[in-house]
């Protein structure tokens, strides 16, 4: 469609096919994500994730021992968030809690790559 | 002169993109024309919202993107207009939707376009460039032109504050967003001293209301309270249809049987949308 316009000199190299590529690289993650979320639903590949880092261990360790300091930082995890839940919260929640809100916040690409990855996920379902 | 108008707070979730669309189809059905323009993120929510996701997400894979939303930004649009023809430009620009309202969509290249504008030194030129492009080329063409903006302080949403100047807020009923309606309020005010701008909270929409329940009545009466004169008439129920109709690519003004809390949506933005005409003047008035 495009073919036909006269362009500015310099106006289209910062679009088109840059823009293309970078777009099919999002394509194919956003489809490995699919795949892997229907992999993880099919039970072939694992719900848990585990990482190694003594410091986090240490501190999520003594969360467990102190339930206020556990039950504040879910309750401000929740807040920024947005999650609006005054139930009990554990040290799975806030964890799981705070990498989301770290991949919103860092990577805005992975969390739309991902939130663009569950809606293809509903779609191959119906 | 056009209505011009940004929804806008900055948290995710309150119903930015659903506000826009629906406010925009319920001027359309008070005989208004207009156009949506989605500077919202290149998840494309509001072409989703109209059905339109899939031929865009073509016209990109096709290469037939061009131009686009990000091209309005560059400072070579004007030369590209020059060259081509304002019609030709507009007629690749913006999407003509099922429900009357048009549509100019987000698109991959606005995420590069906040980089290129925090080097342009002059402030008028760094965030009056969509201002610029709207009183150029849409303001005479439309009765009114409502951006939707993301939830976050950086370059291109204040370029659509600076084109639009007057802002609406959804809201829901919670302390988070009581605070954050707060701030923009605040926000605006800086707006209006540091850049000059005639900035305005206008409208405050709560959004998602579930009437009745102790804790919405009370945030309402919070609300009121605090934002009196910028409050909508009409709160907008919390309905499952709203969600089903963006599910199926439409708004709830296209559901044949819409539900009760669809229904009572659905004057709520006609009522919203008549006093937003009312307030900002503007719309083919």
């Amino acid at each position: 469609m495009s073919d036909d316009l006269k362009i500015p000199e310099g106006m289209a190299d910062d679009r088109g096919s840059t823009l293309d590529e970078e777009a099919k690289a999002t394509d194919r993650f956003v489809d490995d994500l699919a795949a892997a979320l229907g992999a993880v639903e099919r039970g072939d590949v694992a719900k848990t994730v585990s990482f190694r880092d003594g410091r986090t261990a240490a501190l999520f360790n003594a969360l467990g021992e102190n339930d206020n300091e556990l039950q504040q930082a879910v309750e401000d995890a929740r807040a920024a968030a947005g999650v609006d839940d005054d139930s009990e919260g554990d040290r799975s929640e806030l964890l799981r809690l705070l990498v989301r809100l770290g991949l919103n916040e860092v990577t805005p690409r992975l969390a739309d790559a991902e939130k663009q990855a569950r809606m293809q996920r509903i779609e191959d379902d119906y | 002169m056009a209505l011009k108008a940004a929804v806008f707070l900055d948290k995710g979730g309150t119903g930015k993109t659903t506000t826009t669309a629906h406010l925009g189809r319920a001027l359309t059905e008070l005989g208004h024309e207009g156009v949506l323009i989605d500077l919202a993120g290149k998840q494309s929510d509001l072409a989703k919202q109209f059905g339109m996701y899939e031929a865009q997400q073509q016209a990109i894979a096709d290469g037939e993107d061009f131009p686009n939303l990000s091209s309005v930004f560059d400072d070579d649009f004007d030369k590209l207009v020059q060259m081509n023809g304002v019609d030709a430009i507009l007629d690749r620009l913006i999407y003509e939707t099922d429900e009357g309202v048009d549509l100019i969509p987000a698109h991959p290249g606005l995420d590069s376009v906040d980089g290129e504008l925090n080097n342009v030194e002059d402030r008028t030129e760094r965030y009056g460039r969509l201002k610029k492009f709207v009183e150029t080329y849409l303001e005479d063409r439309y009765d009114f032109i409502l951006i939707d903006l993301p939830g976050l302080s950086r370059i291109v949403p204040y370029n659509g504050v600076w084109a639009a100047e007057n802002l609406i807020a959804p809201v829901e009923m919670g302390s988070y967003e009581f605070a954050q309606t707060k701030q923009l309020r605040d926000d605006v005010e800086k707006y209006r001293s540091n850049w000059g701008i005639d900035a305005e909270l206008s409208m405050v929409i709560p959004n998602k209301f579930e009437s009745g329940t102790n804790l919405a009545d009370d945030y309402m009466e919070r609300y009121t309270s605090e934002f009196n004169g910028a409050m909508s008439p009409d709160p907008i129920a919390k309905s499952q249809d709203i969600r089903n109709a963006t599910e199926a690519g439409m708004t709830i003004f296209e559901l044949e049987e819409p539900s009760t809390t669809a229904a009572r949506a659905r004057e709520a933005y006609l009522a919203n949308a008549r006093e937003l005409v009312e307030r900002l003047g503007g719309a083919g008035q």
